[in-house]
């Protein structure tokens, strides 16, 4: 269970919704075109299996 | 769960990984490296991973090991100690109750490796207490601590009180705090 945030305390909302956005504005983006290209190259090396 | 394909269910956690990468090094082009090198860490050992245990956990694990150990080789890095940055960031919240995001992720840099990394697991990507402990070799106590400190430190940066809160969410209690400082003025 996620740890609930405290709705009485309206700072640490304020707080968590922030380190949200700035996680969200990493996680949202598209992967880089070398990390696909690495995870092509991984999944051709292991055929058949 | 059990039944999906590891590898894939890797790559849908790539992107997520790639926000705990950022923000332990604090660095587009490090943080895509270090999830580079996690990528192909994981990759080859997959066959360790045992099925239907916390993927993610184990994910995130091997790019923080992966970051610590690249670090130790590296130089010893100068860390944040209370003092550098006790000053306040931004003069208020903004008008719709929302921090500038610039000024947050500004006091959020500046904050200790162990506090940034508990904030971002247990307040942002969603891992439980216990999930987060797991994920940093410590105990479930030491990531409460940790990200307890760490929301107070971007409190008190960001001018954060508990009154600035009240004004923002409700305009009557601003009225009634605005004039008790009239008053005791």
């Amino acid at each position: 269970m996620p740890p609930s945030t405290s709705k009485e305390d309206p700072v640490q909302r304020q707080i968590d919704e922030n380190l949200k956005r700035i996680f969200d504005e990493t996680a949202q983006e598209p992967l880089p075109e070398k990390l696909t290209a690495l995870l092509d190259q991984l999944r051709k090396q292991e055929p058949g299996r | 769960m059990s039944d999906s394909d590891p590898r894939e269910e890797l790559v849908e956690l790539l992107p997520s990984l790639r926000a705990f990468a950022m923000s332990l090094t604090r660095n587009r082009s490090a943080a895509d490296d270090l999830v580079q090198d996690t990528v192909v860490k994981a990759w080859s050992n997959l066959d360790k991973f045992q099925t239907g245990t916390n993927l993610r956990a184990w994910l995130f694990t091997i790019l923080r090991n992966t970051f610590y150990s690249g670090r130790r080789k590296r130089a010893r890095e100068v860390e944040d100690g209370d003092g550098v940055l006790t000053g306040q960031l931004s003069e208020k919240p903004a008008h719709d109750g929302r921090l500038l995001l610039r000024d947050f992720r500004a006091a959020f840099d500046q904050l200790p490796d162990e506090q940034r990394e508990a904030l971002i697991l247990v307040g942002a990507s969603g891992f439980s207490y216990e999930e987060a402990a797991e994920t940093c070799g410590c105990a479930v106590g030491t990531i409460k601590s940790r990200t307890n400190r760490g929301r107070a430190r971007l409190a008190e940066l960001m001018g954060l009180t508990d009154d600035d809160a009240m004004e923002m969410t409700d305009p009557a209690t601003l009225a009634v705090i605005s004039a008790g400082r009239i008053a005791t003025a």
